[in-house]
């Protein structure tokens, strides 16, 4: 009998001791976190390879590209070849096709002939070429890359489009496969890169309201659109960079850009990609201070601040979640969950309570290029004392940070290179070498808002914050 | 020194000190171990002291914070009560011991007795400040700025006017007209 009370006891103890320690470790209120996009996990994961589709302009606009103007170095034909072995590389079967006013296949010597003269003149009394290659029908391309959903597509063109290409039914012929691809959660990438031109510039606008030529440019930028996931697009771009780019002897004038209804190339969650380092403002070698992840894979940050403090900082590196050259994230938006309690200890069975204070936090953007950082202020939008937050009490913060809009960071980059329908003739008469393209910006600022019209909101990251606040 | 003056002067002292401790004491036990009635006069002057909306966003209501409010105050006049006693009690005795044998032994009686009031008053004042600011008293940071300087005005008022009638009722003889300011103050007519 005297065993069974000690037992007994000692079980009670036990338990009591257990639950005790328990409540302790889970102090916090019931939250849920939302999950991470599925489309960037698909993104990131999906390596099988699949077709790549070839399209070379061959309209006569583009002939100057393959004549040589010495000294200028012609970059066109060796951009071609590197461009062909990337497309080779990367998918599983490669298909070319030249595209003016109709789109037809190229066998093995047509391609080679794409970086030669002949890819682009017509043979004598040919008067289905010479009416195909008057026009540069971009929109069947377009219409055309949105039967193989898988594939990726490129096309070499000099994106030199009529005003009125892009109004109307051409425009919702531009527009309409546009979405289609960026719904899919695909991107455009846009590499513009200035080369020698020796040839003729037709259609340029007048001011009297029809068209002339231009023979006396010597450099003229040619661009290579390529457009599937983020991470086939970075491939060609990236291969083409290294091999055709930057081995040249000469500086490259080149801008690249990449237009996505999907910025962001990861969640900061996965993979538990926040570390304590992240958290910019508060001292990680404080007593109190611990990082775990929860089952739901929430960064939680345990810690002690004092109310001097204005706000609870972290810092993330853009290129560490925003897809590389593409047009970036204007503005952020957040989802945030707080709640108090008075108990710090978790000992008296007090409650966690929900406040009702809500967008308590901003985001910054500092710097430029690959320095180019993103803070998210945690109660920035005032100060810690400006809530009001009692000291002594502790507190739990639950976080999600979302994207609201998509930057233009693509016009920027092409801004220089366009050239305006009002413009056009009297640009011509200053007898130009460099000759801009015309309609440029209009082009892409046609991308950017399809990009924009599909643009959802994305989860960057999930941020749990668990701290006492001090006096 | 006569002794039967001494107790006197403590008796009367105490008198004077009675009625507001009283009233004081009533106070601080039904803070600390009373029942208050939560639709009460007590809390509805107590929940004017505080910011509700503020309470209300961080997911809080008064009652929720109420006890650490009444604990607070309790000590508040726990300490201020005791300050009171302590400074009363001491001038009218320590008034006895006086002895400036000089030309206009009023005056100098009240320049002892300012400086003592001065210091009651100070410490009174530190005390509201410490405590309603400490970290000691959490229902501190619940106070409105208005109902801090409140409750700072009317605990000083209520303490200095027990101290001044305690003092003018215990103060030596000889020296009382320096209590009454050099014989200035109405009250030396019912004295």
């Amino acid at each position: 009998m005297k065993n069974f009370h000690i037992i007994f006891t000692s079980l009670v103890v036990a338990i009591l001791f257990t639950s005790a320690l328990y409540a302790k470790e889970k102090c916090q209120p019931n939250f849920t976190v939302p999950p991470p996009p599925k489309i960037l996990s698909d993104v990131n994961t999906n390596s099988k390879k699949k077709p790549v589709y070839v399209f070379f302009d061959g309209s006569l606009s583009m002939l100057g590209y393959v004549v040589k103007r010495p000294p200028l170095e012609n970059l066109f034909p060796d951009i071609i070849d590197q461009l062909t072995s990337a497309a080779e590389d990367l998918g599983s079967e490669t298909l070319y096709h030249k595209f003016g006013k109709n789109i037809e296949m190229l066998d093995e010597r047509g391609v080679e002939k794409m970086s030669e003269q002949g890819g682009y003149t017509c043979p004598d009394s040919n008067l289905q070429c010479e009416i195909d290659n008057k026009e540069t029908r971009l929109d069947k391309v377009f219409n055309a890359i949105t039967v193989d959903k898988d594939a990726t597509y490129i096309v070499v063109t000099d994106l030199f489009m009529s005003s009125k290409d892009l109004v109307k039914t051409k425009r919702t012929k531009l527009q309409k496969p546009l979405k289609a691809i960026l719904r899919q959660g695909k991107s455009i990438g846009i590499l513009g890169v200035m080369n020698s031109f020796n040839g003729i510039i037709y259609d340029i606008p007048t001011d009297e309201g029809g068209t002339r030529t231009y023979a006396n440019a010597q450099k003229r930028p040619f661009y290579v659109l390529i457009i599937g996931s983020s991470k086939n697009v970075n491939f060609i771009k990236n291969r083409l960079k290294q091999d055709a780019l930057l081995e040249k002897q000469v500086e490259v004038d080149y801008k690249f850009s990449l237009i996505t209804s999907n910025v962001i190339s990861k969640n900061l969650n996965v993979s538990e990609y926040i570390k304590e380092e992240n958290l910019i403002n508060v001292n990680s070698g404080g007593e109190a201070f611990k990082l775990h992840y929860t089952d739901q894979g929430l960064p939680v940050f345990r810690f002690n601040i004092s109310q001097g403090l204005k706000q609870i900082e972290f810092k993330f590196k853009n290129t560490d979640f925003i897809v590389p050259g593409s047009n970036d994230i204007a503005e952020y938006k957040f989802e945030e969950k707080f709640w108090s309690r008075r108990d710090v200890e978790c000992e008296k069975g007090e409650v966690w309570k929900e406040a009702k204070i809500n967008n308590f936090s901003k985001t910054e953007v500092n710097g430029t290029g690959i320095d180019k950082h993103l803070h998210v202020n945690i109660f920035g939008v005032k100060t810690i004392k400006d809530y009001k937050l009692r000291w002594g009490w502790r507190y739990f913060v639950v976080t999600n940070l979302y994207t609201a809009k998509i930057g233009t960071a693509s016009v920027d980059a092409f801004k220089s290179w366009s050239l305006s329908k009002a413009n056009a003739d009297t640009f011509t008469n200053t007898e130009p070498k460099i000759f801009k393209t015309l309609n440029l910006l209009r082009i892409i600022k046609i991308l950017n808002l399809v990009a924009e019209e599909e643009f959802k909101p994305t989860l960057v990251a999930s941020i749990g914050l668990d701290f006492d606040l001090k006096k | 020194m006569n002794v039967l003056n001494l107790i006197r002067s403590f008796i009367l002292c105490t008198i004077g000190y009675a009625v507001f401790a009283a009233l004081s004491i009533w106070l601080i036990l039904t803070l600390l171990l009373g029942e208050i009635n939560p639709d009460g006069n007590l809390v509805r002057i107590l929940i004017k002291l505080v910011d509700e909306a503020e309470l209300d966003q961080l997911g809080y209501t008064f009652a929720e914070i109420a006890v650490d409010m009444f604990y607070m105050i309790a000590w508040l006049n726990i300490w201020s009560l005791v300050t009171t006693v302590v400074f009363a009690l001491g001038w009218s005795l320590g008034s006895h011991f006086l002895n400036v044998d000089a030309p206009g032994k009023a005056k100098v009686y009240a320049i002892h007795w300012l400086v003592v009031s001065g210091i009651f008053i100070g410490l009174l004042l530190i005390i509201n400040i410490w405590i309603l600011n400490s970290t000691r008293f959490p229902a501190s940071q619940d106070i409105t700025k208005t109902g801090t300087f409140s409750l700072t005005f009317y605990i000083m008022v209520y303490y200095t006017l027990a101290y001044y009638l305690s003092v003018l009722l215990g103060t030596a003889r000889f020296a009382r007209s320096s209590v009454l300011l050099a014989n200035k103050l109405p009250a030396l007519k019912i004295l």
